[in-house]
């Protein structure tokens, strides 16, 4: 479900953040606009009020466990925990985790990939949420969940910055409520690229 | 990046017995971490900055300077008392990447919520009054401490990344490994000409990885103020390696 429809229409914080993200068309290939978060990093207002909603929403939700998809995840996750003091578990991908781990694989385009969990690090019980940066076909999203319930975790939500409106094929793909700020965009009114010409 | 240091401590692959057999099993999560500065713990930590007077220096300064200077914190008893149980947090995982490593894993740390909090409040305390504009983190677990420390200091955070990664047009430094080279990269127009830096890892062990961010940053113009990890390797003297920048951890690996 979209932030917009749950609580927050009109909040002038969405705007601000949808235009924070960068567009990069035909990346990594063809076809792809590619919505980049990291100019949303470099404005503060907008990269706190990022965290702030979504620790204004998960903070009473009794979550103990924020686990975050390696690497854009990262970016996310930890200052989510902090404001809701749960813990932060990395997922990684394959060799990254040091200690003992539980794995799953996952399809792409082209082939699979796979993410990691450390072994100990989520108890059976443990209410978790699952964050990165984007959602497109669900599948990393669907990998998470799949290893945080191998560990007994109850998975309550996942969280994305951005996603698609197809928020119920979402859903039913990854079998999780999804709460999502923005939509990705399709052309480039990035509130920095106005600002500074040598971000084109 | 880490390379062989120190005695094997115990049994790594089950983090619940990380700490001598004198310490009983974990509840996972609890938070009662036992504060242990048993032979096992290889981490020793050092006094904070904040006990002492004298403030960041704003231009570059000896780093032999600066080493001496911590190293007498180091023997001074007085510690910031939030660093033995961030310390004992660490876990250590022997023979990871490779035989003869014993790597820092800071994944422990960060289901600790107390030394998490702790460890993100000793750096903020620091550098919040320092005009950082710019907090650069290393990828991937630089991408773990550096966004809560920019949001906290008010300052952007610029994710440094390995090649091909950042989609937008980027500026690029090599730097060694063991074996051949990596490289490393920066968004153009992240950072400006009279930005005020910081860097930061999770560890710092031969400092290659560092001295690539400081050159990026270098190179657009930025003032690179300090160079700021949880860990440091000193045998492996990367904090030499920092071009005179002044570099500040809150633990040691012995």
């Amino acid at each position: 479900m979209f932030a917009e429809e749950n609580g927050l229409k009109g909040d002038p914080r969405l705007q601000a953040i949808s235009q924070a993200v960068r567009v990069v068309p035909n990346f990594p290939k063809q076809g792809i606009m590619f919505q980049d978060i990291t100019t949303l990093l470099l404005d503060h207002k907008a990269f706190k009020d990022t965290v702030d909603i979504f620790v204004d929403r998960y903070r009473d939700m009794h979550i103990s466990v924020v686990a975050g998809v390696e690497a854009r995840g990262f970016l996310f996750g930890p200052s989510i925990a902090l404001g809701i003091g749960a813990k932060f578990v990395p997922l990684r991908k394959p060799r990254k985790l040091p200690g003992e781990v539980i794995s799953e694989k996952y399809s792409l385009e082209y082939g699979n990939d796979c993410l990691e969990l450390h072994v100990g690090a989520v108890q059976p019980g443990e209410r978790a949420i699952v964050i990165d940066d984007l959602v497109a076909t669900g599948g990393t999203l669907s990998a998470a969940i799949r290893l945080l319930e191998r560990s007994g975790a109850e998975v309550v939500e996942c969280a994305c910055v951005i996603g698609v409106p197809d928020v119920k094929g979402h859903c039913r793909l990854i079998g999780k409520p999804l709460y999502v700020l923005v939509e990705p965009r399709q052309v480039d009114k990035c509130s920095r690229c106005e600002v500074d010409s040598s971000f084109g | 990046m880490q390379s062989s240091v120190g005695v094997c401590s115990s049994s790594s692959s089950n983090w619940l017995f990380r700490f001598s057999a004198a310490a009983a099993p974990l509840l996972p999560s609890s938070l009662t971490f036992p504060i242990s500065k048993s032979s096992s713990s290889s981490l020793i930590t050092l006094s904070t900055p904040s006990l002492i007077s004298s403030p960041l220096r704003s231009t570059a300064s000896a780093s032999a300077a600066d080493s001496s200077h911590l190293t007498e914190m180091a023997s001074n008893d007085a510690q910031d008392p939030r660093l033995p149980r961030i310390s004992s947090a660490i876990r250590v995982i022997p023979d990871f990447p490779k035989p003869g490593i014993m790597f820092q894993d800071i994944t422990t740390l960060l289901l600790d919520t107390k030394a998490f909090k702790d460890t993100i409040d000793l750096f903020v305390e620091r550098y919040r009054d320092q005009n950082i504009s710019v907090v650069a983190g290393v990828e991937a677990r630089g991408f773990i401490f550096g966004p809560p420390i920019a949001l906290a200091i008010g300052a952007k955070f610029v994710p440094m990344r390995k090649p091909n990664k950042l989609p937008g047009e980027v500026i690029s430094e090599e730097y060694s490994l063991e074996y051949g080279t990596d490289k490393m990269e920066m968004h153009v127009g992240a950072v400006q000409a009279g930005d005020r830096a910081l860097v930061i890892d999770d560890l710092i062990a031969t400092g290659g990885t560092l001295c690539a961010a400081i050159k990026l940053l270098e190179r657009v113009g930025a003032q690179v103020v300090e160079c700021a990890c949880v860990i440091e390797l000193p045998e492996l003297k990367g904090r030499e390696k920092l071009t005179g920048k002044p570099l500040f951890v809150l633990v040691k690996g012995a």
